[in-house]
Formats: structure tokens, sequence, C-alpha cells
């Protein structure tokens, strides 16, 4: 004879209920706390070291994850509004009522956000491009995982080492195919945003044939605002008509 | 009455400053297009990836490679940008004045035509 589920709910313990609506609490909360990225504002502020001279730049950044347009709201040392969409750059002055489009062959990969994008995927997107797991090691807690190229790219591309504390990816090095470090990354400060820890400060450096250090960058990033229910009127900016834009293929 | 001589010294300064003001707008303005050229440069430099246009030389289908290529793009924002970019790059253009963004790309797009040319020829010459 089938129970019906009234005759379950009579026949099922105190305890048990309990414990099942304490899981979906759980579930739900988790659901909730994984909501999708929609929108993302950020300030952010980066010091940029070559050739003995530093330069320091602040601003907005501002990213629209279903429209993939990233706008970046440069207020010092000027100003400048920057937008990227696919494979086209856009760079609007508005004291000096000057703009710039460039049109690239490919894609333009989105300056800062590629990053935070790339921390979103599997294995920071390695295994989309081709690269396989050589290796691991745990070194005072740090989960160091070797990545090689793909094949057909080994003479191109070298490998790349990620570091990982406590789900925070901390650390990646990238080599060029003799095995000479060209980069280090080092990841900082993370926030969680849904299910995925996004860095809130990146420190950078770029090394020439002989370890010596071509560019140092520094980013640090702050007062996060994530899937705004305003809609944020900068994401929709354009260049306004009555200003000529110079165009230029790239 | 009678005009000190630091007179005529201080009228003749404030006469001649209005016509240096120029000079000196011209010469940050050299100053502004020199550094983006430089910077151009070695950007060019250090973007061209040399074996890549060996192998776009070889197979004479320099755009497939490209292509091809384009798949590794995202790691440049992994770990900063390490591979060579088909593309205007936007890091450098960051808070970077009219002037200079007009100076870099002509000089960027200039230098590094120059490299990929200079690697397309001596694979010729090697194929030869």
């Amino acid at each position: 004879m089938p129970t019906t589920p009234l005759l379950v709910k009579e026949q099922m313990p105190k305890n048990l209920r309990f414990s099942i609506t304490l899981l979906l609490i759980l579930l739900l909360t988790h659901a909730l706390h994984a909501a999708r990225l929609k929108t993302l504002s950020l300030d952010f502020t980066r010091e940029l070291t070559e050739n003995d001279k530093t330069e320091h730049i602040a601003g907005i950044l501002h990213y629209d994850v279903k429209k993939s347009r990233v706008v970046v709201e440069v207020t010092e040392p000027l100003r400048q509004i920057m937008m990227v969409k696919d494979n086209v750059l856009e760079i609007y002055y508005p004291v000096e009522k000057q703009a710039f489009r460039f049109i690239s062959q490919g894609r333009i990969p989105l300056p800062f956000i590629e990053a935070i994008l790339q921390s979103t995927q599997a294995e920071y997107g390695l295994t989309a491009l081709g690269y396989t797991l050589n290796k691991h090691n745990v070194v005072e807690e740090v989960l160091y995982t070797y990545w090689k190229p793909p094949e057909k790219a080994k003479d191109k591309l070298g490998p790349v080492i990620l570091g990982m504390r406590d789900d925070r990816l901390i650390s990646a090095e990238v080599k060029n195919p003799k095995g000479h470090v060209i980069a280090r990354s080092r990841y900082q400060n993370h926030i969680k945003i849904g299910v995925n820890y996004i860095p809130m400060g990146v420190t950078s450096s770029m090394y020439g044939a002989k370890s010596e250090v071509l560019q140092q960058e520094r980013i640090v990033y702050s007062n996060p605002q994530i899937n705004t229910e305003s809609p944020n009127p900068i994401l929709n900016f354009t260049i306004p008509e009555s200003v000529e834009v110079k165009e230029i293929k790239w | 009455m009678k005009i000190s001589s630091t007179f005529h010294v201080l009228v003749f300064l404030m006469a001649v400053l209005p016509f240096s003001l120029p000079f000196t707008t011209l010469a940050q303005q050299n100053s502004v297009e020199a550094e983006a050229i430089a910077d151009a440069a070695a950007d060019a430099n250090r973007d061209v990836n040399k074996p890549l246009w060996f192998g776009s030389g070889c197979l004479l289908s320099g755009l497939a490679f490209l292509h091809w290529y384009s798949c590794l793009l995202p790691l440049a924002g992994l770990a900063g940008s390490y591979f060579y970019r088909p593309h205007p790059p936007t890091s450098r253009l960051l808070g970077k004045s009219p002037e200079y963004m007009v100076a870099y790309t002509s000089a960027y797009k200039s230098k590094s035509g120059n490299i990929q040319d200079g690697l397309r020829q001596g694979v010729s010459v090697v194929a030869l």
C-alpha cells in the first residue's frame, strides 16, 4: 500500500524533520551566496614602475557580465573613459573632447577584469588554453600546481606555476620555453564573490632575458559593488555625437 | 624722475615671458611624444613573439596561425601581458594624454611592422 505524505510526516521523527529543515536552509544560503556575478564596480589604483619612473593612475572599473562590456573611468592623473567590447576599444577624453576608436582583428582582452574572470574559471582557464597539469606539491600549506603548455605551442610558451592556499590563488609564475621566469604575480586580500575568491591586490613583475626587472605593477582594488539593483549609467556610456572620433585600425 | 635699471630689467622680462610660453608648451609636448615613441619601441620589441612570426612566415598563413594563437590571450590577464598581443595595449594607454596616444600608436605600429617584416624576410632567406 502506498504511503501518503501526511503519513510520512506523522511517522518522521522530530529531529529528522529539524535536520532536513536545517539542510534546506543551508542549501538555500549557499545558493544565494553563490549568486552569479552580473555587474561589478571597483575603485582601483595602479602603480607602474618602469625605467626608474613610477606612474600612478586611479579610477573606477565597471563591468557588465551579460554584455561583456568593461568601462574604465580614469580620474587621475587626467580624466579618461575607456570602453572595451569584443574587438573595439574606445577612449574618450571628456575635458579635451577628443575620442579614439581602435578596431582590432581579434578580441581585445578586457583591462583589469581579465584576471578576475580568469579566477572564476576552472583551473584559472589554463585547461581551456590546452595546458595540462604536470605535477603538484605542497610547501608550507601552499599547493603549487605545475602546468605544461600544449604540445603544439611548447616551443613558444613555457610552463605556468600556480600557488594556492585555502582555495585562493596567491601566486602565478610564467616561464618561457627555456625555463626562465618571465613574469611573477602575487594576489592578496581576496574577497568572495559567488563561489570564487577575487584578489583585491595584484602585484606583478616582468623580467628580461637576464632576469632583470623590466616592469613592476601594483593594482589595489577597493569598494566592490556587486550586482547593484539600480542600473549603472556609465555602463551604457557612448561618446557624444558632437565629438569627432578618430578611428584607428589595429 | 629717474627710473632704475632694475625696473628696465623687470619690464624686459615681463615682455619676453609671454613669448617663451609657447616654447615651454612645445618642449613639454615634444617630451610626451619622445616618451611615447620610446615606450612604443620597447613594447613592440617585447611583444612581438619572434618564433610566432617565424612560424607564420613558414606557413604563409599568418592570420590563421594568429587566430589559433589568440586563444592564448586570456592568459595575459592572469599573470600580466606576457605574450604577443595583436590588439591595442589597453593597459599602456590607460591614464595617458591624447598626444601620447597618437604618438604611441603610430610608433608601435611602425616598429612592430618593421620587426615582423624583418623576421619574415629572414625566413624567406632561410627557405631559399
